[in-house]
């Protein structure tokens, strides 16, 4: 009997646990999602912490390959570096899956982000291929028709050519038991606009397509995005000033350390000790953001001879000063190039499109219905995306369902490597 | 191997001031959308305010050293590693980055930075003797510090200003002020070269460059900017300041 008391009053002291373990079991609190940082700036410029990252393998065997130009204007001789379209790819020696992943952004196939996308699917038995955002320099001069990035279903069919030509180079060298498509930021955009032509053209038949972070609007998510640079105390004008006080917090973490080398933990330490404000992170995140657009807008402006930021009657060489150029591009924005550059050349061939109906295609709203009714295709973001506006979030969980994964935070892609989210990335194609 | 940059940079300097970088003639020129003088402002100050007289030289120079790098530095790196087992690598790169401390405690001393020249000088003699001639980073397990002074850092730390930017052919991004430096740095007397054995400088010199690139993971065209000239001469200028103050 009074063994019996005792066992009795020992499991009502574990009580508490033991509900726990069936409430944990049931799923009730099956949401584990260890995320360290709730500020949506903050996550996008840090990303994860190693203790949050994903294991992934230190290395895989990726191959930089290049194909030559066929389509689009002359490359100038300023862009002599540029002779043909790179990207990266990783195969397995057996019949497996293929996934394709479109970078981000002004991002190339071997971006940081695109590398932890392509080691983590060939290290879940995926052959990988690696492909430049349009918007990069190398895809603007070597692979665009048009030269002219932007135009989403554009960039699509542009993306689709060297996917195909790609494909079949790797002929007879591997063996794809079906192709799987994903994207992150603008190359999920990409990834939707992609898939939807696939539909048609039927070159691969993509079983399974996961947007992660898209913009919905593009048009929306660039005038968001240019408009952080305002940040800066006192107007872009003083952009010099902020950049010296950025240099100089960086260099007093740097004077403090022990450690001599100087690298982008170095970086994080400073974000660490001595937080900018908001207006700060955002400021940053706009400057690297107006640093692709200026990247993309030169590369465009030469190879079309457009007459944008350059004369037309101009031509550049490897010896000429860029110095004006890429100061003059730093002030222009990536709205400035839709209004001044991407509408009146599409105004051009469309002659009653409005900057309305322009800004309406560049949407995954353009195409809605065939997203909200395909059930292979899926979407990752996350709830403090800095990138989207007030009611995105809305529209994408009306839009794709149960098949939107959303995540509480993460910002813009900081929580990319973060176990959970890295895990379901790679089941959602298994 | 520093040494051979001498003439070169009496020359480069013979430059100076010769020739400037005038923009193209703008008349017969159609206006762009945007045009510099419209949207810059000229009282504006940029990070990208960087001395550069010699832009048109170190332009070619820096598309050399791109060429350089694809045709001849990264194949002759990845042959060495392909020859080279890893472990053999790395303790080639610690003798080499034992070397470096001689040249570190040397610029410390000559800053007085009594603690940081004593830290490195125990990190050297720990190396030397414990790490078998700088094999094994045995120091950094006992946590000392490693540091990283030049002659250009010390230049700086008595005022000398960095001086025109320079790009150096096969050697990179530089200063008039770092490169004097970095010369001054290769006459402190190596001691893989002190006994007579005058040969043995046509191993040294080539695997110490060939160590240098394998630390260096910068790729020329890989920042998918068709500025990269401009980013790195930022970077570069910015990265020096910075070490300088430290």
């Amino acid at each position: 009997m009074r063994l019996h008391t005792h066992l009795i009053s020992q499991l009502l002291a574990n009580a508490p646990l033991f509900l726990l373990g069936i409430l944990l079991s049931s799923g009730v609190l099956a949401e584990n999602y260890y995320y360290p940082f709730s500020n949506p700036y903050i996550s996008t410029i840090v990303g994860t912490p190693e203790e949050y990252q994903a294991v992934l393998p230190q290395t895989i065997p990726l191959q930089t390959y290049s194909l030559d130009k066929e389509v689009g204007p002359k490359i100038p001789d300023i862009f002599w570096y540029q002779s043909g379209f790179e990207y990266s790819v990783a195969l397995q020696k057996f019949r497996a899956p293929l996934i394709f992943v479109i970078a981000g952004t002004g991002a190339d196939h071997k971006s940081e982000k695109n590398l932890v996308l392509l080691k983590a699917f060939y290290n879940a038995g995926f052959h990988v291929i690696g492909l430049s955002s349009p918007s990069h320099h190398n895809f603007i001069t070597t692979a665009s028709r048009t030269g002219i990035p932007g135009h989403l279903e554009e960039d699509a069919f542009d993306l689709y050519q060297v996917m195909q030509r790609i494909s079949q180079n790797l002929e007879g060298k591997t063996d794809v038991s079906r192709y799987l498509l994903t994207g992150y930021s603008l190359g999920g955009a990409h990834a939707a606009f992609v898939s939807n032509l696939d539909e048609h053209e039927k070159a691969f038949s993509f079983e399974r397509v996961l947007l992660l972070n898209p913009p919905l609007s593009m048009y929306a998510s660039i005038s968001k995005l240019d408009r952080m640079l305002e940040n800066i105390p006192g107007g872009v004008d003083h952009f010099n000033k902020f950049f010296d006080m950025l240099v100089q917090r960086i260099s007093a973490v740097y004077r403090r350390s022990s450690k001599a080398e100087f690298n982008e933990a170095l970086i994080y330490e400073a974000f660490k000790y001595d937080r900018p404000s908001d207006e700060q992170l955002a400021a940053i995140i706009g400057t690297a953001f107006r640093l692709s657009a200026a990247n993309m807008i030169f590369a465009t402006d030469v190879i079309t001879n457009i007459g944008f930021v350059k004369s037309k009657e101009l031509t550049l060489n490897s010896g000429n000063s860029l110095d004006a150029y890429f100061r003059l591009c730093m002030r222009i924005g990536f709205t400035d190039y839709y209004h001044e550059l991407l509408f009146p050349y599409f105004k051009n061939r469309q002659p009653l499109l409005t900057r309305e109906s322009l800004a309406n295609q560049l949407s995954l709203l353009h195409i809605e219905g065939y997203l909200k009714n395909t059930a292979k295709i899926g979407l990752v973001h996350n709830r403090d995306d800095i990138i989207l506006v007030k009611g995105d979030i809305d529209i994408f969980e009306d839009m794709f369902g149960v098949r939107a994964k959303l995540f509480p935070t993460g910002g813009h892609l900081g929580n990319l490597q973060q176990q959970d989210t890295l895990a379901y990335i790679v089941n959602y194609f298994k | 191997m520093y040494l051979k940059n001498i003439p070169l940079l009496l020359m480069l300097s013979f430059f100076l001031g010769a020739c400037s970088t005038n923009p193209a003639s703008k008349q017969s020129l159609s206006d762009p959308t945007y045009r510099y003088e419209r949207v810059v402002k000229d009282d504006v100050s940029s990070p990208l305010d960087i001395w550069d007289p010699l832009e048109s030289v170190n332009r070619a120079s820096y598309r050399f050293n791109a060429r350089f790098d694809k045709y001849v530095y990264l194949p002759a790196l990845t042959g060495y590693q392909y020859v080279t087992p890893d472990f053999i690598e790395s303790g080639i790169s610690n003798v080499f980055n034992n070397l470096d401390d001689i040249r570190t405690v040397v610029n410390q001393v000559l800053q007085v930075k009594v603690t940081e020249a004593l830290q490195t000088s125990a990190r050297f003699i720990t190396n030397t003797t414990v790490g078998i001639l700088g094999l094994f980073d045995v120091a950094s397990y006992f946590d000392l510090p490693k540091y990283d002074e030049d002659f250009g850092q010390t230049l700086g730390f008595y005022g000398v200003s960095p001086g025109p930017y320079l790009v150096i052919p096969i050697m990179g991004p530089s200063n008039l002020r770092d490169g004097v430096g970095d010369i001054s740095d290769s006459l402190t007397v190596s001691p893989l070269l002190l006994d007579d054995h005058p040969d043995r400088k046509h191993v040294v010199y080539p695997l110490r460059f060939l160590d240098e690139r394998a630390k260096t993971s910068f790729r020329y065209y890989q920042t998918g900017s068709p500025f990269e000239y401009e980013l790195v001469r930022l970077l570069y200028s910015t990265k020096r300041n910075i070490e300088v103050l430290k």
